[in-house]
C-alpha cells in the first residue's frame, strides 16, 4: 500500500494534536500517518473519546495539528490559512455529521443548496433538487429539518455532501444517532452513492457493520494508531 | 473580491429571509426603527421650527433680506426677485421734524408700499399706549399713520392733521408697533408710516437729507437663498444686504432651550434603543455561530461570512432606517400639534434632508457601533465546531467592543446635542454609570460565589445562576441599568426641572422696560411707576460705548474668530455696572468683585460674547466713551439666563468704574393691566423716555414653557417604548439556556413553583443591583443637567435610589417570571429532545 506522493488523495505524516487542560497538556492525536488512495474507502474505528472527531477534523482541516502535515490532493493544507482550507473544501470536500448539522431555518432543498450557493454554482436549485431524489426526499423538499425524522435528516445531509460532487466525502459517526434499520438504509446510501460517484472516503465510526463496508479500517486508541482488529478486541 | 463578496451579499439577503423567524432580528429592527423613529421625529420638528424661528426673526427686518443704499436702488434687483417668485416692497425713511402747536418731535418718516411688512405685522390702537392689534387696512393716500408717541408729544388725535414739509395728511391709524422699529435698547425715533406715492408730495426727500431706500425681499428658503447670492455678486458701492439677525432674546433662549430638551429626550430614546441592538445583536450572532461552522465546513472563508451577516445587518439598518423615518415623520405632526401653534402662523415645511440623513445614520452607527463586535466575533467561528460543541470563536478585544460602542455613542451625542459641554459631561455620566454596573455587577457575582452556600435552595440557584453565567448576567445588569438611568433621568428631568424652570417666571415678572430715563428724571420715573402700581422695579445705568481695542490692539485690525463678534464691535455696546450679581447670572469663570474692587477697572463679559470676540479672563478691553477711552481687565465670565425677564448686559462693570461717563437709566417693571392706559401721562412728562412692552413675549415663553413639557412628555413615549424593547431583549437573550436548565430541573424532580422561585430570584437581584447603580447615575445626571441646560439648583430625591432599585427588581422579576412560564408549560421531554 504504498501509494506514491501524486497519487494519494489524503495524506497526513506525524499528526499531533495537543490541547491543554487543567491537569497539564493532553495529547488527544498522538503521531498519526496515513494516506488514502482516490476512490478508496478507510473506516477509522476507536472507543467514544479515543480521539476520532478531533483526528477528522485535521484531516479535513477544520481545525490544525500541533505538529505534522496534512496533504489534500495537491494542497498541503496545515501550510494554509482557515480561509485558504475553506477554499479548499469548497472545492473537493463533502461531510457528514452524527448530528446531521442542517440549518434549522432553510428547508431541506435550501440545505442542500448552500455549499452550491456558498461556492458560486450557477444552478443551484436544478443541482440540489436533482441530489435530494437521489436520496429519495424529493417530495420532503419543502420541508423544513424538524418536520423531518432523524434518519430523514440524515438522507438530506447526505445529498448535501453529495450535491456539489466532492471527491473527497468525510463522514463523522454518520450513523451515530440512529436507530438499527435507519442506519442500515443511510450505510446503503453512503456506499451506493460512494460507488456511484468514484468519491474518496474517509469515516469514523464505531458502528462495526458501517466500519465492514469500507475497503480498509484503522484503529485509534487514545490518539494513536493501531491494526483496526486490536481495537476491535479491545 | 468584490464580486464574492456581491454574491455573499445577495446570498446573505436570501438567507435573512429564510431565517427571520428566530425573532431577535425583529426585536432588533424593532429598536432602530424606534431610534429612527424618536431621532427624526425630532428633527423633522426643529427644522421646521428652525425655520419659522427664522422667519419670526424675520420680523425685526419685515423681510427676509433687506438690501439697503443712500442712493435710489436700480430695478434689476426687484425684478430678479419677482422673477423667481419673491414678494418685494420698496420703503423710502428719512428722518424729520414734525411741529405741534408748542413742541417739535423728531420722526421717523416712512414711504411704503402697501405690501409693506413682508413679514410682522402692524400693530394699531385705539388710542395711545392702548393693546395694539395686527391692522387690517392698507395705507392709502392722503393717510399718516402715527406713532403714540408722537400723538402724546404733541397732543394730536386720529382725526387730526398732520403737517409733513409742504404736505398736509390726516392722521388716520395710532401706530403701536412696526415689525422693523428697532429692538434692544437703542434709542429710535418714533415713525410716522405714509404711502410711498406721498413722499414726493412732502418736498422732504431733497438733496442732501438723510434718505434711505430698502427693497424688502421675502419667500421661499432656497429661492432667498438664490437671490441673497446672486444679489451679493451685484452689489455696488454704498449698497448692503441685511439678513435675519437673532431674534428675540428671550422667545429664543425659551425655544432653544425647549429644543434642548426635546432633542435630549429623543438621544435618550436612541441610547436606551442602542441598549437594545447590543442585546438583540449578540443573542442574533450567538444563535448563528453553528451555523457558521456548518458554513465553513462547506467553504466558506471568512470574508464570505462576513459579507453574508454584513448585508443583513446593513439591510436591517436601512428597512429600520426607513421604517423609522417614515414613523419620523408622521410623529412629528404630534409634536406640531403640541409645539406648532406657538409660533403663530403655520409652520414651514421641512426641508427632509437633514432629518433623512440623519436617521439613516443613526441607524447604521447603531448598527456599526453594537452590532458590528458579536458579528467580528461571529465570523471567526472555528469549523471545527461541528465536531465540537464547546468550541466557539475566540472573544474579541475588549477594546474593539467598548471602542466602538464608545465611538457610536459619541458620534451620535456630538452630532445630537447643541451644547458640547454638556454632552461630553453626560458621556462621563454614561461611562461612570456603565463602569459602576460592570464593577457592581461583577462584585455580587464574586460574593455569590463566596458565599452561595448559606441560602434556601431557590435562592440559592437563582443566585447562583447570576454567578454561573457572569457573561449573561452582565449583560443583563448592564442592558438593564443603562436603561433605568436614562429613563430615570428623564423622567426627573421632566418633572422636576420643567417645574422649576417654570418657577423662574413667577406672575409679576417683569413686562415693561423704560429705557433712555436721563439721571435727573429717575427719582420723578420711579416715582410715577409707584403711583401707577408698578411691582418689581429694578433700575440700572446704562452707558454706551464702542469697544475700539483688545488687550491694546485695534479691533479694526484683528481677525476675530466670529461673525457675531464681528458683528458686536461695529455697534455701540450698553454698558452697565452692578454691585452684587443678579439671581439670573451666574459666574463660569473668574470671581465676583468683592467692596474693595469697587471702582477698579474691571469688567465682567457674559461668556458667549466672551467666545465671540475670543477673549477671557485677564484680557483688556477699551471701550470709547463719550469722547474718552476706558481699559478694563476682564475678571470674570457670566452666564445669563436669556428668558429670566430681568434687564441683562453683556458688559458689566463693578460700581464706581464707570460713574462720570454719560449714562442713561434702563428700567424693567412689572406693571399690572389696568395701569397701561395711565402710561400717557408719563410719556408726556417725560417724553425721552421710551417704553417697551414685552407682555406678550412673556406668555409666549410661559406658553413654550408648559407646551415643552407635553412635548417632552410626547417624546418620552419613544424612550419608554425602547426601554421595554430593551427588556424584552434582556429576557430573550438567556432564553434557550434557560428552557433547557428550567427542563433539566423539571426532569430531574423540580416543582414548577422551584423553577419560578429561582427564574425570579436570579433576575429579581440583577433588576435591583441595576436599579440602585443605575439610580446613582440618574441622580448625578440630573444635577448636572440642573446646573448646564437649565442653570437651576437641583437637589436629588432621597427616594430616588430606593425607588429605581425597587422598579428594576420588579421589571426584571416580572419579565423574568412571563419569559419563563413558555418555557415552564411546555413539556419538559421536549425541550430536552430538541436540544
Ligand atoms: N479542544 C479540546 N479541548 C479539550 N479537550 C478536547 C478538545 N478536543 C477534544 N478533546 C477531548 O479529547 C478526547 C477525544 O475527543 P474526540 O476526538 O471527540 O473523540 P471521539 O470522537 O473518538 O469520541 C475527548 O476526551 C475530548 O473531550
Ligand atoms: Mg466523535
Amino acid at each position: 500500500m504504498a501509494e506514491s506522493r501524486d497519487t494519494a488523495m489524503l495524506r497526513a505524516e506525524g499528526l499531533v494534536k495537543q490541547v491543554s487542560s487543567p491537569g497539564g497538556p493532553l495529547t488527544i492525536v498522538d503521531q498519526v500517518s496515513l494516506s488514502v488512495a482516490p476512490g478508496e474507502s478507510l473506516a477509522i474505528v476507536g472507543a467514544s473519546g479515543s480521539g476520532k472527531s478531533t483526528l477528522l477534523g485535521l484531516l479535513a482541516g477544520l481545525d490544525l495539528p500541533t505538529r505534522g502535515r496534512v496533504y489534500l490532493g495537491e494542497d498541503c493544507l496545515t501550510d494554509l490559512d482557515e480561509d485558504g482550507r475553506a477554499a479548499v473544501r469548497a472545492r473537493q470536500v463533502g461531510f457528514v455529521f452524527q448530528s446531521f448539522h442542517l440549518l434549522p431555518g432553510l428547508t431541506a432543498l435550501e440545505n442542500v443548496m448552500l455549499p452550491l450557493e456558498l461556492n458560486g454554482h450557477p444552478r443551484p436549485r436544478e443541482v440540489a433538487q436533482a441530489a435530494l431524489e437521489r436520496v429519495g426526499l424529493a417530495a420532503r423538499s419543502g420541508h423544513y429539518p424538524r418536520q423531518l425524522s432523524g434518519g430523514e435528516q440524515q438522507r438530506v445531509a447526505i445529498a448535501r455532501a453529495y450535491a456539489p460532487g466532492p471527491a473527497l466525502l468525510f463522514a463523522d459517526e454518520p450513523t451515530g444517532n440512529l436507530d438499527n434499520r435507519t442506519g442500515e438504509k443511510i450505510r446503503d446510501l453512503i456506499f451506493d452513492l460512494n460507488a456511484a460517484e468514484g468519491t474518496t472516503l474517509v469515516l469514523v465510526t464505531h458502528d462495526q457493520r458501517l466500519a465492514a463496508r469500507c475497503e480498509r479500517r484503522i484503529g485509534l486508541d487514545d490518539g494513536r494508531l493501531v491494526s483496526a482488529d486490536e481495537e476491535a478486541t479491545a | 473580491m468584490s464580486r464574492s463578496l456581491l454574491a455573499s451579499g445577495s446570498l446573505g439577503l436570501r438567507l435573512l429571509r429564510r431565517e427571520w423567524h428566530g425573532g431577535e432580528l425583529a426585536v432588533l429592527l424593532l429598536a432602530l426603527t424606534l431610534a429612527v423613529t424618536a431621532i427624526s421625529a425630532v428633527g423633522f420638528f426643529t427644522d421646521r421650527v428652525g425655520a419659522a424661528m427664522e422667519r419670526r426673526a424675520a420680523e425685526v427686518l419685515a423681510a427676509d433680506v433687506v438690501l439697503r443704499s443712500r442712493a435710489p436702488l436700480p430695478d434689476r434687483f426687484e425684478a430678479r426677485a419677482k422673477e423667481t417668485g419673491l414678494k418685494t416692497a420698496a420703503t423710502v425713511t428719512l428722518p424729520t421734524v414734525v411741529a405741534g402747536e408748542e413742541r417739535t418731535q423728531l420722526i421717523d418718516l416712512r414711504a411704503v408700499d402697501p405690501a409693506y411688512p413682508l413679514r410682522g405685522e402692524i400693530q394699531v390702537a385705539d388710542a395711545p399706549f392702548r393693546p395694539g392689534r395686527p391692522v387690517e387696512s392698507l395705507i392709502e393716500l392722503g393717510e399718516a399713520w402715527v406713532d403714540a408717541r408722537v400723538l402724546a408729544r404733541l397732543d394730536l388725535a386720529v382725526g387730526d392733521a398732520l403737517t409733513l414739509g409742504d404736505h398736509e395728511l390726516r392722521i388716520s391709524q395710532v401706530l403701536a408697533g412696526l415689525p422693523d422699529e428697532g429692538i434692544g435698547f437703542a434709542d429710535v425715533a418714533p415713525a410716522v408710516l405714509v404711502h410711498s406715492d406721498e413722499l414726493s408730495a412732502t418736498g422732504l426727500a431733497r438733496e442732501g437729507s438723510r434718505v434711505t431706500h430698502r427693497l424688502l425681499v421675502a419667500g421661499d428658503r432656497a429661492a432667498i437663498r438664490n437671490w441673497r447670492q446672486w444679489a451679493e455678486s451685484e452689489l455696488e458701492e454704498g449698497q448692503s444686504l441685511q439678513d435675519v439677525s437673532e431674534s428675540r432674546q428671550e422667545i429664543g433662549a425659551a425655544i432653544t432651550r425647549a429644543e434642548s430638551f426635546l432633542g435630549l429626550a429623543a438621544l435618550v430614546s436612541v441610547l436606551v434603543a442602542a441598549v437594545a441592538v447590543a442585546l438583540s445583536a449578540r443573542e442574533w450572532a450567538r444563535r448563528r455561530l453553528d451555523a457558521v461552522a456548518v458554513m465553513k465546513t462547506l467553504g466558506a472563508g471568512q470574508g464570505k461570512v462576513l459579507g453574508l451577516y454584513l448585508s443583513q445587518l446593513l439591510s436591517i439598518g436601512l428597512v429600520g432606517g426607513g421604517l423609522g423615518l417614515a414613523g419620523g415623520w408622521l410623529a412629528q405632526w404630534g409634536l406640531v400639534a403640541i409645539l406648532g401653534g406657538l409660533l403663530g402662523e403655520t409652520l414651514p415645511a421641512a426641508e427632509p434632508m437633514g432629518p433623512v440623513m440623519t436617521g439613516l445614520g443613526t441607524s447604521l452607527v447603531l448598527l456599526l457601533g453594537f452590532a458590528l463586535p458579536p458579528l467580528l466575533k461571529l465570523r471567526r467561528t472555528p469549523p471545527a465546531r461541528v465536531l465540537r460543541r464547546e468550541s466557539g470563536p475566540p472573544e474579541v478585544g475588549a477594546w474593539l467592543v467598548y471602542g466602538l460602542a464608545l465611538a457610536a455613542i459619541s458620534i451620535l451625542i456630538l452630532s445630537q446635542a447643541r451644547d458640547l459641554g454638556l454632552a461630553l459631561q453626560l458621556l462621563l455620566v454614561g461611562g461612570a454609570t456603565l463602569a459602576l454596573l460592570l464593577a457592581g455587577g461583577l462584585l455580587v457575582i464574586t460574593l455569590v460565589r463566596r458565599l452561595g452556600g448559606r441560602f434556601g435552595s431557590a435562592w440559592r440557584q437563582g443566585l447562583g445562576n447570576l454567578a454561573r453565567y457572569p457573561g449573561r448576567s452582565l449583560a443583563l445588569i448592564t442592558a438593564v441599568g443603562l436603561g433605568l438611568m436614562v429613563l430615570t433621568l428623564l423622567s426627573t428631568v421632566r418633572g422636576d426641572l420643567l417645574d422649576g424652570w417654570r418657577a423662574t417666571l413667577p406672575e409679576d415678572a417683569a413686562n415693561h422696560f423704560l429705557i433712555n430715563i436721563q439721571p435727573d428724571e429717575r427719582k420723578g420715573v420711579m416715582e410715577a411707576l409707584d403711583e401707577l402700581g408698578a411691582r418689581n422695579q429694578t433700575f440700572s445705568p446704562l452707558i454706551r460705548g464702542r469697544l475700539v481695542a483688545i488687550n491694546g490692539e485695534d479691533v479694526d485690525d484683528l481677525t476675530l474668530p466670529t461673525e457675531r463678534g464681528r458683528r458686536f464691535v461695529q455697534r455701540d455696546a450698553n454698558l452697565s455696572w452692578m454691585d452684587t450679581l443678579q439671581a439670573d447670572n451666574r459666574v463660569v469663570a473668574g470671581d465676583w468683585w468683592d467692596g474693595s474692587e469697587h471702582g477698579e477697572a474691571l469688567v465682567s463679559l457674559e461668556e458667549d460674547i466672551a467666545e465671540a470676540l475670543g477673549v477671557g479672563l485677564g484680557d483688556r478691553l477699551s471701550y470709547r466713551i463719550g469722547g474718552r477711552e476706558v481699559e478694563l481687565e476682564i475678571s470674570n465670565l457670566r452666564s445669563v439666563r436669556w428668558d429670566s425677564f430681568n434687564t441683562n448686559f453683556f458688559v458689566v462693570t463693578p460700581p464706581g468704574t464707570l460713574e462720570d461717563a454719560p449714562l442713561t437709566w434702563i428700567a424693567s417693571v412689572y406693571l399690572p393691566e389696568e395701569a397701561r392706559g395711565r402710561l400717557t401721562a408719563l410719556v408726556r412728562d417725560y417724553p425721552s423716555v421710551t417704553i417697551i412692552d414685552v407682555e406678550s413675549i412673556l406668555a409666549q415663553v410661559r406658553q413654550i414653557m408648559d407646551r415643552a413639557s407635553l412635548a417632552v412628555e410626547y417624546v418620552f413615549a419613544f424612550t419608554l417604548l425602547a426601554g421595554l424593547i430593551v427588556l424584552f431583549a434582556a429576557v430573550q437573550a438567556s432564553r434557550d439556556q434557560r428552557r433547557f436548565e428550567s427542563a433539566l430541573v423539571r426532569a430531574l424532580g423540580g416543582r414548577r413553583r422551584h423553577v419560578y422561585a429561582t427564574v425570579v430570584t436570579e433576575f429579581g437581584s440583577a433588576g435591583a443591583l441595576a436599579g440602585l447603580l443605575a439610580g446613582l447615575g440618574a441622580a448625578l445626571g440630573g444635577w448636572l443637567m440642573a446646573e448646564r441646560v437649565f442653570e437651576l439648583s437641583y437637589q436629588p430625591p432621597l427616594w430616588l435610589l430606593p425607588a429605581v432599585m425597587g422598579a428594576g427588581a420588579l421589571l426584571l422579576a416580572v419579565a423574568g417570571w412571563v419569559a419563563s412560564r413558555r418555557v415552564v408549560t411546555r413539556s419538559a421531554l421536549l425541550v430536552l429532545r430538541e436540544e
